[in-house]
């Protein structure tokens, strides 16, 4: 039969999220970086995330018009801590992506999306502050 | 010693093992531990297990006056029909209730339907849900 | 500051020398020798106290007030009353359940982003007074953040969200915490709840708990009570068997010992509505106050809520330290915990028939009902219940009280009562005195009233002159006993008649309906089946054809809590507790022929019974379609498109050949194979609607299960225009070639959203 579910389902919604990363995207990279190895039980979810992730970053960011990626957009979307890191990495040679994902999408994308939380790892900097439920 | 755990309505009964521990959590899905997955298997390892009562000691403790026997405690005063009390009876048996965890993340990805990670980690758990009880 | 040897000897010969002078006095000796006496009656004094307790408990054992084993711990009552029986054992806990809720990452996280005052953890040592604050300190914080604290929003960010929802939950549980904070730091406590609520059962388990663990417990029914309360436990308990003089002084010694002995002295009064005495109820306050100055003395009073609020309330809040006020009915019943009670009383009523369906899901909404009706259906053996047919039960009980009450009439009082609703156009309640009862029918009456689950004595408030007891008025338990009750009286006065006439009860009706009353609903039902048993057919088809679309304002069917249909019609007939005759069925296909929702109410509601082996499945949803193909069989092609359309999967979230699909999946995951009944639906969806199509497996795993059975189909729908689809299915390659229809599909579903107007509403 049907499951309802009874949390605090309200309706879809996307949040944006900025990547800041040593190597271009690609899902190796990103299960790497995001902790799971290849032969992990969960290998599929994690490659769905890291696949919707990744389409994310490839349709820009959502309630915000921003034509390219620099300081001041970084600044505008994800705020000043964002903002330095972001200066400091490319500085460095590291690429930035930012892009939306929505809480229909699959169950550990919809996770993503609606959590909150900042990853500062070596190569990867995720800004996932934003969490409109 | 009972090795399946039951996961009753909202209530979970549960025995601790070293094969469910939060340091085989990791090792089993073979994840890094400060990672940004790690951290989301160790939320959800802590919703379903941190916190847990010992049903035995919590009987000796406060209501051992009350009830006749540790069986007749948990079959009274947990609601649960007595074939069940047969099945998970034993003294290191454990006790989570999962109503009004405060981790709405979690709260809300253990509630969708389908998902791969809860299904996968109710089987690191070894649970059984029982549909049947179900909460109101 | 030196101290010399000298100094020592000094002191020590003084203190000799005083004791000596003391105890050569007479009046040391008496005091020593009271004392000593005291303290030897102590012993005795829980013995004594305990063995009347145990005596009243078996006496209400006896009088049937009290059953040991229908005793089930239905909700955190029994665990509050726990709190209040050991405090300091169970402050631990406490602090163990505030620490654990505070020992996780999210608490942490809140705490880093939002707040510092917020208090992660209590030391194992903290007392009450600590915990309490802790816990308000808390829950204020949580409160903030839950009233979407907009001026947050720049230094938390979207955390808030995050804030805002887990605030739910840690307020939920530390409101919990706070309930347990504050019955342990009480000395009184007064449980209400309604009547057969389990109050005195669970008094009776108290007693027996706190009796088991050492401590005093003095138990009484207060319609006991003749007198003032201090005086009669004076004389009952502390004074009358011990020959002991100042009961004050003798609490205070018991004070000191229990002090030592870390136990507790109970006083449990059950029932103090049930003590009409006016001296009583005014000296409570009094008594209260007396034993509030003992901290050792902890008392219990159990009250019906509905007389608490309006009789005793300003009695208590009038007391040096207010009781605790502990209402059983807030509490909500997990599925366990009544699956218990209903085992529970079948064992105990020796009822070995079973339960299920419909009849189960409507006893569990109401405990008191599941009592009334094991009382009716007791030592019942080969009895299988699926629906319940409450109006019968009713009446089967009021027989059973009419013996009881004998030589009062209950039944005719009953009547009286409604007819003065009647009356008085007043459903609410009926004044006491206006039932013109003699001084020993009133006494019988009042006995009665302490002892049925039906109707109950309720007290106004009321400012001015009047008294009390002009304020007394009966109201009925149960609002769909008082519609019965009104219904019956309606339609005896109509059938008394001759020739027959029922105009009095539809103008009766009409008002009822155009003044929007209550028992409106429950009349118009009630009547149905009345006429339905007495097969006046026309009857019925006149009450579903004037009142089968009435809206009414108060919820749909109080007594539903599900409501399946939003045709008040559809309602009235799925009360019938036996098959649904021809006339049924066609009312539920004009109704989905004219609206689309009730279309879909109808296909889940059918659905829904047949996925609970419930009365009204599948059969229902195959007999409406029939005689939907027979009326219209144009308009059932659209209703079944609808069913499949894209309006439907936006507006529910999911498509229906989903939802169908997931449907027929467990259906057969359980039982093995689809019944026969839910293989024809699937036929009649295939034939009718080419998105169906895809159920085709389940259709050709149908076919090789029951070979006949679109031959069977065929024969039922003879004479409709669906045979000529059905006839299709004959031929095999129609059912081997799915992608074809699935081609027409699509062209027909465009024509058809094209078309469709009315559609669904999109909310």
């Amino acid at each position: 039969m049907m499951k309802i579910r009874d949390g605090f389902v309200t309706n879809s919604s996307s949040t944006n999220f900025l990547i800041i990363s040593k190597e271009e995207l690609t899902i190796d990279y990103l299960m790497k970086k995001l902790g799971v190895s290849p032969n992990s039980p969960i290998v599929s979810e994690m490659e769905s995330l890291c696949r919707e992730i990744i389409d994310g970053s490839q349709s820009g960011v959502r309630w915000f018009n921003v034509a390219e990626i620099n300081y001041d957009t970084v600044l505008e979307v994800f705020g000043q801590n964002s903002a330095n890191r972001y200066k400091e990495l490319t500085s460095i040679g590291y690429h930035a992506f930012m892009g939306h994902t929505g809480s229909d999408d699959s169950p550990l994308t919809s996770f993503f999306t609606t959590d909150c939380f900042i990853l500062d790892e070596r190569g990867l900097y995720i800004d996932g502050k934003n969490c409109v439920w | 010693m009972n090795n399946i755990n039951y996961l009753v309505g909202k209530e979970l009964f549960f025995s601790k093992t070293l094969k469910t521990s939060r340091f085989c959590l990791f090792l089993y899905f073979k994840v890094k531990r400060r990672s940004y997955i790690g951290q989301i298997l160790y939320r959800l390892w802590e919703y379903f297990v941190k916190n847990n009562i010992l049903l035995y000691s919590e009987y000796k403790k406060y209501y051992i006056r009350e009830y006749k026997n540790y069986a007749e405690y948990l079959e009274r005063h947990y609601t649960l029909p007595s074939d069940l009390v047969k099945k998970i009876l034993n003294n290191k048996l454990r006790y989570k209730c999962l109503k009004d965890w405060p981790d709405v993340g979690i709260q809300n990805l253990v509630q969708t339907p389908d998902a791969e990670i809860i299904r996968k980690f109710l089987e690191f758990l070894k649970i059984v849900s029982l549909e049947n009880y179900d909460e109101d | 500051m030196q101290i010399s040897i000298c100094d020592i000897v000094n002191l020590m010969k003084n203190i000799w020398f005083t004791l000596s002078d003391v105890l050569s006095s007479w009046e040391t000796v008496t005091v020593i020798a009271i004392i000593i006496l005291n303290l030897f009656f102590a012993l005795f004094f829980r013995k004594h106290v305990n063995k009347k307790s145990i005596q009243q408990i078996d006496f209400l054992i006896k009088n049937g007030k009290y059953i040991p084993s229908l005793y089930v711990e239905l909700n955190s009552a029994a665990e509050q009353l726990r709190y209040f029986a050991y405090p300091h054992k169970w402050r631990k806990k406490l602090i163990r359940d505030f620490n654990g809720l505070f020992k996780n990452i999210a608490s942490k996280r809140i705490r880093e982003t939002i707040d510092e005052n917020l208090i992660l953890r209590l030391s194992k040592k903290s007392n009450y007074f600590r915990i309490h604050e802790a816990i308000e300190n808390n829950l204020k914080i949580f409160e903030h953040y839950r009233n979407f604290p907009y001026d947050e929003g720049n230094r938390i960010g979207q955390f808030h969200f995050i804030i805002e929802f887990s605030s739910f939950y840690y307020q939920n549980r530390l409101n919990e915490l706070m309930e347990y904070c504050k019955v342990a730091s009480q000395n009184s406590v007064i449980l209400t709840g309604s009547a057969g609520n389990g109050k005195t059962n669970l008094l009776c388990e108290f007693s027996k708990m706190v009796m088991n663990t050492g401590n005093i417990c003095a138990f009484v029914e207060a319609r006991k009570i003749k007198s003032e309360c201090t005086n009669y436990f004076e004389k009952q308990y502390f004074t009358k068997n011990l020959r002991i003089t100042q009961t004050v002084s003798w609490l205070w010694l018991q004070n000191i010992l229990l002090y030592f002995r870390r136990k507790y002295l109970f006083i449990l009064i059950d029932a103090i509505n049930e003590n009409d005495n006016e001296t009583f109820i005014t000296s409570i306050r009094e008594f209260s106050n007396q034993y509030a100055k003992y901290k050792k003395v902890k008392i219990l009073y159990s009250c019906r809520s509905e007389f608490f609020e309006a009789r005793y309330k300003k009695y208590f809040d009038s007391t040096l330290i207010p009781p605790y006020i502990l209402n059983s009915e807030s509490f909500s019943y997990n599925l366990r915990a009544k699956e218990s009670v209903l085992n529970t009383y079948k064992k105990y009523f020796r009822f070995s028939g079973t339960i299920q369906g419909l009849a189960k899901e409507r006893l569990f909404e109401s405990l008191l009902l599941m009592r009334i009706f094991f009382e009716v259906y007791k030592n019942d053996g080969n009895l299988s219940i699926t629906q319940l047919n409450n109006w019968a039960i009713y009446k089967k009980y009021i027989e059973i009280i009419n013996k009881q009450t004998e030589p009062l009439r209950f039944e005719e009082i009953i009547s009286r009562v409604a007819a003065l609703m009647i009356a008085a156009d007043d459903y609410e309640s009926v004044r006491l005195n206006k039932l013109n009862l003699s001084s020993t029918d009133r006494a019988l009456f009042e006995n009665a009233l302490d002892n049925n689950f039906l109707i109950t004595k309720k007290i106004m408030l009321r400012e001015g002159t009047l008294t009390e007891e002009s304020d007394e008025r009966i109201y009925f338990v149960f609002d769909e006993l008082r519609d019965y009750c009104i219904s019956r009286q309606q339609l005896i006065t109509c059938e008394n008649q001759t020739p027959l006439n029922y105009a009095l009860f539809y103008q009766y009706v009409d008002q009822l309906v155009e003044k929007q009353q209550s028992p409106a609903e429950g009349v118009l039902k009630f009547s149905y089946c009345h006429f339905r048993a007495q097969q006046k057919h026309v009857e019925c088809k006149r009450l579903l054809q004037d009142y089968g679309q009435t809206y009414f304002h108060t919820p749909m069917m109080r007594y539903d809590k599900e409501q399946p249909f939003s045709s008040f019609g559809a309602m009235i007939i799925l009360t019938a507790i036996d098959e649904l005759l021809d006339f049924e069925f066609e009312y539920f296909a004009t109704i989905s022929l004219a609206s689309i929702h009730e279309w879909q109410d109808l296909m889940s509601y059918g659905l829904r019974n047949e996925y609970r082996h419930n009365q009204h499945g599948i059969d229902l949803l195959l007999q409406v379609i029939l005689h939907m193909a027979r009326l219209d069989p144009n308009m059932l092609k659209e209703r079944m498109l609808g069913l499949f359309s894209h309006r439907f999967a936006i507006h529910n979230q999911r498509s229906f050949t989903d939802q169908y699909e997931n449907y027929l999946e467990s259906i057969n995951e359980e039982d093995g194979r689809l019944p026969i009944g839910l293989c024809k639906l699937t036929i009649i969806f295939y034939s009718l609607v080419p998105t169906a199509s895809l159920l085709y497996s389940y259709i050709r795993e149908g076919i090789l299960h029951y070979p006949n059975i679109v031959n069977d189909l065929i024969l039922e729908y003879a004479g409709t225009e669906i045979v000529a689809e059905l006839e299709l299915l004959k031929k095999p390659r129609q059912i081997q070639e799915p992608i074809n229809s699935i081609k027409q599909l699509f062209k027909k579903l465009e024509q058809f959203n094209e078309t469709d107007d009315e559609g669904i509403i999109d909310e």
